[in-house]
């Protein structure tokens, strides 16, 4: 093998252990195909399973203006096991600036979490979803 | 020309040893922390079971006297009084059996009649938000008050239990310095002997009364439960020989850990964090999430198939003596559990709560009215993941081979242990105390 090929095999290499190493942090932000950019602080860092606890979700445009006035509504499951979340987390504040806050979240098993993020701004209705590894 | 070239490659070559001596010591770290036959991942998993997770067991907040010794005292009479039955012979250590880790060896508990259910263990309760298979209980206050009044195990009631309160000396005064004067019974034409808001006679004279003086009633009624969950939360399981495994493993000591668990309950180990996908539900140093899952398990032959759940979270939503209720020490009503429960959703049919898998050799039968009498059952069960009779079974066939099977049950009888509550607490309170 050439030699500047194996220098690219070997920051390859450490580039998927740093990435190992955050994926298994269980702290993933921001979202994929929906119309915001979402992310959450979660009352509980790492997040632990079988423990209740809530989030601040944030809710910005593609363009980055926080936005108000919208109803979050969080549901997810386990996409592996075909059942959702164990509780009925509700959002129970707008603090400003696009920020969201939602009680009543527990996981409780470890492994791929998917959480949709029901965005309502009146009649307006997008669906963000997080991935979460537990 | 020539020569910058070959200092490019000197400061490559560098870099490049560099990098590898960097990534070399980063999969030595790695390696290290990963002694034989487990990989990081699956050592993270063992050791979220390790019983040192377990925090000290949590006050009640809608139970002002759940760490009050005094408290702890009284509870502890309670459960092993007699008194307290229609008959004068049941008292919950009938069917919590200290010898049995609070369990009874049977299929389903049997006090004046048969109880609904295989009697569950008491051990680790204090940690689980609601109580019973359907968690139609959400404290061990309010629990505690179901089989004094259950027709088939106690058979008491509340008025009746009042009045022995107020005939006892002994209870009367502890009951007094922990919380205040007992209401004057004496009155029988208010007060009957016998009331209860349950059906038949008890129900008529309980409805006859006063609704000041029903209140007066409960107030006694309920304070003798929040003794009696006092005295549970000291009831905690102690290490076992799987705990001391995942201490050597911690510590990186090979020798300890083959001594500790033979190769076959290492195998079933492995099987309970990967292919059997026990741990899914069996989790954290309890060996349980307290959640509510449907695993199929075929109602008795006279039994309707049971519903879980969805009656469970109904039935505590409506309690009276539930953490919203009056009757609650939680003044500010921060029920977290109730507020985000869910209810009316069909996962929650047929759902069962986990129960703890700690010293599961010792309290058979097993499953919600004890329809499985072996531990080889019951992974026979999971291996075929039957059809529900009610609702949707969630796990799958898992296509385990004889011996897996085997190792698996190895594994499990690895969880026995002695309590780590001091055995004073595990035996009939002596008369002087
Ligand atoms: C006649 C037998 C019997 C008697 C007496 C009895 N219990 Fe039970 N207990 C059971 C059965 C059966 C269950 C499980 C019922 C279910 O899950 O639906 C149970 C469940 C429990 C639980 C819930 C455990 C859990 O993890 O869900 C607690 C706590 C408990 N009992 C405490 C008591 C107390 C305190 C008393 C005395 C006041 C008592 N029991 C008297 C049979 C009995
Ligand atoms: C989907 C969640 C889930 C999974 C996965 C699961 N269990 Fe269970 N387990 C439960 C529930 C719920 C019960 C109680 C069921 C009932 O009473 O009907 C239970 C009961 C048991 C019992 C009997 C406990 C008792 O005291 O009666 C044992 C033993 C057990 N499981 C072992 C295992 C093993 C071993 C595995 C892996 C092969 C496993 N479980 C996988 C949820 C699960």
């Amino acid at each position: 093998m050439e030699f500047s090929k194996i220098v690219k095999l070997q920051i390859t290499i450490i580039f998927l252990f740093i990435a190992e190493l955050t994926y298994s942090q269980g702290q993933s932000l921001a979202s994929s195909s929906c119309d915001y950019a979402i992310s959450f602080i979660s009352e509980l860092d790492p997040i632990e399973i079988n423990r209740m606890h809530s989030w601040v979700i944030n809710v910005k445009t593609k363009a980055g203006i926080p936005v108000e006035g919208a109803t979050i509504r969080l549901e997810g499951g386990m996409p592996e096991h075909d059942h959702g979340l164990p509780t009925n987390p509700r959002m129970t504040a707008e603090l400003g600036s696009g920020n969201y806050r939602i009680e009543g979240i527990r996981f409780h098993m470890g492994g791929t979490w998917e959480i949709k993020t029901t965005i309502t701004i009146k009649e307006n209705r997008d669906i963000c979803t997080i991935p979460l590894e537990l | 020309m020539h020569y910058p070239s070959r200092i490019v490659k000197k400061i490559a070559l560098g870099l490049f040893l560099g990098i590898s001596l960097i990534s070399l010591s980063l999969w030595v770290y790695a390696g290290n922390k990963t002694p034989n036959p487990w990989t990081a991942d699956e050592i993270r998993l063992i050791e979220s079971l390790h019983i040192e997770n377990l925090p000290k067991a949590p006050a009640n907040p809608s139970n002002s006297v759940s760490k009050n010794l005094l408290a702890e005292k009284l509870g502890h009479r309670l459960f092993f009084d007699p008194q307290f039955s229609k008959n004068g012979q049941i008292s919950c250590a009938t069917c919590h059996q200290p010898n049995n880790f609070f369990t009874d060896k049977q299929t389903k508990g049997s006090g004046i009649g048969s109880s609904s259910h295989n009697t569950r263990s008491i051990v680790g309760s204090a940690y689980s938000p609601w109580l019973y298979s359907d968690g139609r209980k959400d404290s061990l206050w309010s629990q505690a008050l179901s089989p004094l009044e259950d027709p088939n195990e106690h058979g008491s009631n509340r008025m009746q239990i009042a009045r022995l309160l107020n005939n006892d000396e002994n209870y009367r005064r502890v009951y007094q310095s922990l919380f205040g004067p007992l209401p004057d019974i004496s009155d029988l034409q208010r007060f009957p002997k016998n009331a209860a808001p349950i059906p038949g006679e008890l129900g008529l004279a309980w409805r006859a009364m006063s609704v000041q003086d029903q209140k007066l009633i409960n107030e006694v009624f309920v304070n003798i439960g929040k003794a009696i969950g006092a005295y549970e939360r000291l009831l905690i399981p102690g290490p076992s020989r799987f705990d001391a495994y995942v201490n050597a493993l911690k510590k990186n000591d090979l020798k300890s850990q083959s001594i500790l668990l033979n190769d076959s309950e290492i195998r079933g180990l492995r099987i309970f964090i990967n292919k059997g996908n026990c741990i899914n539900c069996h989790n954290g140093p309890l060996f349980t999430n307290d959640e509510f899952h449907n695993t199929g398990v075929i109602s008795s032959p006279r039994d309707l198939p049971d519903k879980g759940r969805i009656d469970g979270i109904r039935k505590a939503k409506k309690d009276i003596f539930n953490c919203m209720g009056i009757y609650s020490d939680d003044q500010r009503k921060e029920c977290d559990e109730l507020e985000y429960a869910r209810i009316d959703q069909p996962e929650l049919l047929g759902a069962i709560r986990t129960p703890s898998l700690r010293n599961i050799e010792s309290t058979g039968p097993y499953m919600h009215s004890g329809q499985i009498k072996t531990l080889t059952a019951v992974i026979e069960h999971y291996n075929q993941a039957p059809l529900s009779m009610i609702g949707h079974n969630e796990s799958e066939p898992l296509r385990m081979s004889r011996f897996e099977r085997r190792d698996l049950v190895a594994f499990l009888k690895t969880l026995e242990a002695p309590l780590s509550t001091n055995f004073l607490w595990l035996e009939p309170p002596s008369e002087n105390q």
